[in-house]
């Protein structure tokens, strides 16, 4: 699955500690999502999109093979 | 989102000191046969040719003390808990039940007797050894390549 969370953190210009801090998670989350490392839950892949305002499948997108 | 029940942070140097203390006393009672008199009591009537009348308890100790210190430090809440931390310590468990299978598969065929005793012995404590190895080591690098996790979701 890859997604579009660093893009959508840049152009709120949030740095991923914010990030992290506003949703209830760990720097360390953040980065390995924007690195394709940790796919994550349902319940955080919502409230990441809820903060960039947008639906969810504008920000994570299935790949060929998942 | 809440999963497991897990202790307070604070709860990992209490866990240290107590499986180390255990460990010493432990590896002192079983290498050198050190005991305390103060942990020997009668348990039975009269003793035979096997059995003594009188039990020393210091290795009952030492284990329930390293076993503990083990559990508190593998059930410990991480400074940063979250999802992702779940996962490895879902994964590190995955991880030391293994490991400890494949050495009851090879001592099973490798070693008879009092070595498969001794192997079973320390064997006791893999689950939980090899938890907090591999727990530990992909916490240290979740940052590199190495800690990538979505092979098992």
């Amino acid at each position: 699955m890859k997604n579009r969370v660093k893009e959508e953190r840049a152009r709120l210009n949030l740095q991923q500690q914010e990030l992290a801090e506003r949703i209830g998670v760990s720097r360390q989350t953040i980065h390995s999502i924007e690195n394709n490392r940790y796919v994550p839950s349902t319940v955080l892949a919502l409230k990441i999109a809820a903060i960039f305002q947008k639906p969810v499948e504008e920000i994570f997108q299935l790949e060929e093979g998942d | 989102m809440k999963t497991m029940h897990l202790l307070p942070t604070s709860w990992k140097w209490p866990g240290a000191i107590l499986s180390i203390l255990g460990l010493a006393l432990g590896f002192a009672a079983e290498l050198w046969e050190i005991s305390f008199t103060w942990l020997t009591f009668q348990v039975r009537e009269k003793g035979d040719f096997f059995t003594s009348a009188e039990e020393d308890f210091t290795n009952e100790v030492a284990l329930t003390l390293t076993v503990a210190g083990l559990l508190m430090l593998a059930f410990t809440r991480e400074r940063d808990e979250d999802e992702r931390v779940r996962l490895i310590r879902l994964e590190a468990f995955q991880w030391s039940i293994l490991v400890n299978f494949i050495i009851i598969l090879i001592g099973n065929w490798a070693l008879y007797g009092g070595n498969f005793f001794w192997l079973m012995t320390f064997n006791l404590f893999t689950p939980l050894v090899v938890f907090l190895l591999r727990f530990y080591y992909v916490l240290y690098i979740r940052e590199s390549g190495a800690g990538k996790l979505n092979s098992i979701l």
